[in-house]
């Protein structure tokens, strides 16, 4: 048996502001083990970001506030911990990876002060010594020399930035790693190399991670679950075979692909789903796709679906039920 | 480096020649014998005749002001008027004055802006950000003359705590530098609060806070240093209108600074003894201004890399 390290429990996240309330994340289930990497697909707005902050617990102060639900760490429950807690889990025990680079390095501090301060932050070493000597070898682990650490962040190309973001990442080697979309702002020769080192890096040190991407083709190639956001839900889970190949699908996951051309041998045009996201201040009744769902049937209309579970692949939707399938989870909803 | 701050010097020059050539155009364009000025009321016309031919006054314009020059460059900006003194004399016995208003004013607006700057920005809408806002604001819409006299009021007149007038003793310099900090220290505050807001909103603050550091750590060691770039430009740029408010107001409390200075030859038509201050004051300017320019080379990497060769 695979040991679990994260596992997120109808967790609701909201956004509030002077002029609207957002539900980003509406009850949501996510479970990681050890050493596993789980992709979170979705479109823009679907409550990825959110989901990663709230793991962190480092959602934008007085404004993103996690409403119920657990998420419970390496056997820690974040939304219940102090601060100070909080602080010796970030950085140790998961650190996240955003989506920009450019902006995620301190401009007035040396690239390897910022690698030592994880390190100094963590007490993971005795000495001065010990600590550059641990930034030299992390700077060689991502592929840069390590007499660049005296170096500024605005003396290194983009995909060099993601190596030291990676850098600093992983140097206390964490139990998970938030990857939200970390190669998005980078070219695409330069994003199948930092790809492919975070793969190797965290197969070496044995992290599990989430990474948060639209690139389907990426999640096929490294994940080994995937779950898909819609509207603040996880719709769809399962294996990357289950989602990628299984006869079962949402019929959202369904349009995902569709909308994606050469990767299902059926449909080479691209398809794009009609419609638009669901406004996340105001957020329909019963399925919340029903609004551009093509089954949309009355029971949708006022009726949130169940998950239903077949070896782990669980989708949401009332197309499934009465089917082979048995409902789930019907006492968190 | 130096290449730069060579550049910057020899660009101050033909600001200096502008400003000399205009004032010395005005001061010939205005009204007054500077013979008279010399001699006094009761001098003969024989008398004056001889002193305008003596000291050049009939001279082509360009003559005289190709002359001045000359002069100047070679450290001797002619003797005043009034008192016959050289002006180099007057101006190093009036600038400390005017040195010591404005140094302890940027004191306090810098020691006293920064600090609240940064509460008002990391403790955003409360008690104190809100009534440090609303103090800033009312402090740059308050003219610094009028503050002076209103401190002299209550200070000099009602409290008799402060003297009014002069500028021997550091209390003296007291209420002339608060007023002239006052507007000063609105302008840092607010700068400090703004860039502040705008730095702990970055990205790299959240990575730092996502590497497990304190609240306290973030701000000090990552938040700090990027907010007080551009604050250092308002602090700079301050600096010259210290000094531009200090002339002011030392006319407000009687000191014998550079500003009564000027004025004082304004109103004698002393053409060297002004000239000359405000050629000073505009060198001080400028040097100033570099050195907040070179300043900021070292506190900004990036600037900085610009400079510096690559010594690999
Ligand atoms: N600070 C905030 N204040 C108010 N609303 C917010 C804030 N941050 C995010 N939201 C809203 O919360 C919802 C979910 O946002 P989130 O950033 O989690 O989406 P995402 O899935 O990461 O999208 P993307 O792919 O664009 O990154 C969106 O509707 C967004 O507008
Ligand atoms: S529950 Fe209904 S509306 Fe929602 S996806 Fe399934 S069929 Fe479409
Ligand atoms: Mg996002």
């Amino acid at each position: 048996m695979e040991e679990r390290l994260l596992t997120i429990k109808d967790l609701y996240v909201e956004y509030i502001t002077d002029d609207a309330r957002v539900f980003a994340v509406n009850g949501i289930d996510l479970a990681i083990n050890k050493g596993e990497t789980l992709g979170l697909v979705g479109e823009t707005g679907a409550g990825k970001t959110t989901t990663a902050l709230s793991i962190m617990r480092l959602l934008p102060e007085k404004v993103g506030l996690i409403k119920s639900g657990s998420i419970v760490l390496n056997g820690k429950d974040v939304t219940k911990a102090s601060e100070a807690d909080m602080r010796l889990l970030r950085g140790e025990t998961v650190s996240m990876i955003f989506q920009d680079p450019m902006t995620s390095l301190n401009p007035v501090l040396t690239v390897g002060d910022q690698i030592a301060e994880v390190l100094e932050l963590h007490k993971r070493h005795k000495n001065k010594a010990d600590v550059e000597a641990r930034v030299d070898e992390i700077l060689k682990m991502v592929g840069l020399p390590p007499e660049r650490k005296h170096d500024f962040p605005h003396q290194f190309s983009g995909g060099m930035k993601q190596r030291i973001v990676i850098a600093i990442a992983l140097a206390c080697e964490p139990l998970l790693l938030l990857a939200d979309e970390p190669t998005t702002a980078l070219d695409v020769t330069i994003q199948a190399q930092v790809l492919a080192l975070m793969n190797e890096l965290k197969q070496n040190l044995n992290t599990a991670m989430i990474l948060i991407t639209h690139d389907l083709g990426v999640v096929a190639q490294t994940c080994d679950r995937v779950a898909i956001m819609y509207a603040g839900e996880v719709i769809e889970t399962g294996t990357v075979e289950q989602i990628f190949s299984g006869d079962e699908h949402h019929p959202y996951t369904v349009g995902l692909f569709e909308s994606i051309p050469d990767l299902k041998k059926k449909t080479r045009r691209l398809h794009p789903i009609d419609g638009l996201m669901p406004d996340p201040t105001d957020l329909p009744t019963g399925c919340k796709f029903h609004t551009r769902c093509p089954h949309c049937m009355e029971i949708c209309k006022t009726e949130l679906p169940k998950p239903i579970e077949k070896d782990g692949h669980l989708i949401r939707c009332h197309l499934l039920e009465g089917g082979g399938r048995k409902a789930e989870g019907s006492e968190t909803l | 480096m130096l290449k730069y701050i060579g550049k910057r010097l020899l660009l101050m020059i033909p600001v200096i020649l502008g400003i000399s050539f205009i004032l010395f155009t005005i001061m010939d364009l205005t009204p007054g014998d500077p013979a008279r000025v010399i001699l006094g009321d009761f001098a003969s016309q024989a008398e004056i005749d001889a002193l305008r031919e003596e000291m050049g006054l009939n001279d082509n314009f360009f003559v005289r002001y190709g002359r001045y020059i000359g002069n100047a460059v070679t450290g001797d900006l002619g003797n005043s008027y009034r008192s016959s003194a050289p002006v180099v004399e007057e101006i190093a016995a009036r600038f400390p004055s005017t040195l010591k208003i404005a140094l302890l004013a940027m004191l306090f607006a810098v020691l006293i802006g920064i600090p609240v700057g940064i509460i008002s920005a990391v403790k955003q809408y409360s008690i104190a950000d809100i009534s440090s806002t609303m103090l800033a604001l009312l402090f740059t819409s308050i003219p610094a003359f009028w503050l002076g006299l209103l401190l002299i009021l209550l200070f000099s007149v009602r409290l008799r705590l402060l003297p009014a007038v002069g500028s021997d003793t550091w209390k003296h310099m007291l209420m002339p530098s608060i007023s002239l900090a006052a507007a000063q220290m609105a302008t840092i505050i607010r700068m400090t609060r703004s860039t502040m807001l705008e730095v702990i909103r970055q990205d790299y603050i959240r990575t730092a806070k996502a590497k497990g550091a304190a609240p306290r750590r973030v701000i000090f060691h990552h938040a700090i240093k990027n907010a007080l770039l551009p604050v250092i430009t308002t602090v700079g740029l301050s600096i010259s209108n210290l000094l531009g408010g200090a002339l002011i107001i030392e006319n407000v409390f009687g000191i014998s600074g550079l500003g009564t200075l000027m004025v004082n030859s304004v109103k004698s038509k002393d053409t060297p003894l002004l000239i000359g201050s405000v050629m000073f004051a505009a060198v001080v300017a400028g040097l100033v201004n570099l050195g907040v320019d070179v300043l900021y080379t070292y506190v900004d990497p990036r600037i900085k890399a610009q400079f510096v060769k690559k010594k690999k």
